[in-house]
């Protein structure tokens, strides 16, 4: 194997993990829509139910109140529209009580093939990456040198990738967490700025690792993950232009790199945190020197 | 009331497409196993899916009209 097909390979599995991880995330969006859609047609039917069984029992009222000498073929004709609408929504009723019903079946059906096939086919397929990724580093690592830079970790892009070329653009390298260290300014009290919350970061990473940046790798921009955003009308914590911001943004995670070669963080604690939780090993960050 | 099925439809085939496209330009002797333990059963219930997700929402659609032309 080459090292061309390594990383064509490597890039071609990411993407299609990212692939399956949206297809599982979009069709349940889209049931979900569905089950909403077909529970209001419910309410819809419902009530209308309720309207005419109200028309109908107060048209008979009107009858039954008629002098017996009276003329009730109008109200009888009224009587007899009213009672036909009243069944017609019923059989509306039953009918998208069904419904309800079968999407629900669905949404369970799809669970069922998020967890026995998308769920372990994305795990095997990471796996391989993982496994190209090994493949590399072996070789990296017996013939090259750096700066502590692409450590594996089964979420992190190819070092070889348009990923690599907007990590050469921002000054960004791939770094090994267990290298980075923040005794001396621990994370204390609330988590993170502007709200965020541990969750709030998980996702975000999770969101980089899968969709980001596969998404990136495939020629996916900024423009393209906002966009994503939009059609799905994702809150502000779960905006995948935000997992984009927060590793390739203006606000980078950033390390000093001191004699020792150790790497202290001064800026994106949180990031680095979060990220071990995780079992992430390596993200990309800004790395300066320190020599004193 | 709006019932969106053609959009929600359009999205389900639009990801079945992307799905299958990615897996096609993964091309080697690993990708059949991929392809007999995953993809292929996970492509078919998209499949079923989306023919009974068609279906429900043209009985739904029939449903509301016959509601609305009985008011």
């Amino acid at each position: 194997m080459s090292d061309g097909d390594i990383r064509t390979r490597d890039e071609t599995l990411a993407t299609l993990a990212g692939a399956l991880a949206v297809w599982s995330e979009e069709s349940g969006r889209v049931l979900e829509t569905s089950a909403q859609n077909t529970a209001k047609a419910l309410d819809e039917a419902r009530s209308a139910i309720d309207r005419r069984r109200a028309r109908v029992s107060e048209l008979a009222s009107a009858l039954g109140a008629l002098p017996p000498d009276a003329d009730s073929s109008s109200l009888r004709a009224q009587l007899q529209r009213a009672q036909e609408s009243l069944a017609t929504a019923t059989r509306a009723h039953s009918t998208i009580s069904a419904s309800v019903d079968a999407v629900r079946e669905l949404q369970r059906r799809l669970d069922r093939a998020r967890v026995d096939l998308a769920q372990p086919a994305r795990s095997d397929l990471l796996d391989l990456v993982q496994a190209v990724e090994n493949y590399r580093m072996v070789k990296f690592n017996a013939g090259e040198a750096s700066v502590g830079a692409g450590s594996s970790s089964s979420r992190s892009p190819s070092s070889e990738s348009k990923l690599s070329g907007i990590y050469a653009q921002l000054g960004l390298k791939e770094v090994n967490l267990s290298q980075i260290t923040f005794d001396d300014n621990p994370i204390i009290g609330e988590w993170g700025r502007g709200g965020l919350t541990k969750a709030d970061y998980r996702w975000a990473l999770e969101t980089w690792g899968n969709v980001v940046a596969p998404g990136v790798n495939s020629g996916m921009t900024r423009d393209d993950f906002d966009a994503r955003d939009q059609a799905r009308h994702a809150v502000a914590t779960r905006k995948s232009a935000a997992a984009y911001d927060m590793f390739l943004g203006s606000d980078p995670i950033r390390v000093d790199r001191l004699a020792d070669g150790s790497h202290s963080v001064t800026g994106g604690r949180h990031r680095i945190e979060a990220a071990r939780e995780l079992g992430i090993t390596s993200l990309p960050m800004i790395v300066t020197e320190v020599r004193k | 009331m709006n019932f969106q099925s053609k959009e929600m439809l359009s999205s389900l085939a639009k990801l079945s497409r992307q799905l299958t496209s990615s897996r096609d330009s993964w091309n080697d002797r690993t990708r059949s196993q991929f392809d007999r333990r995953y993809f292929d059963p996970i492509l078919s219930e998209g499949d079923v899916i989306a023919k009974r997700l068609s279906d429900i929402e043209a009985q739904i659609a029939d449903a509301l009209r016959a509601l609305a032309q009985s008011d």
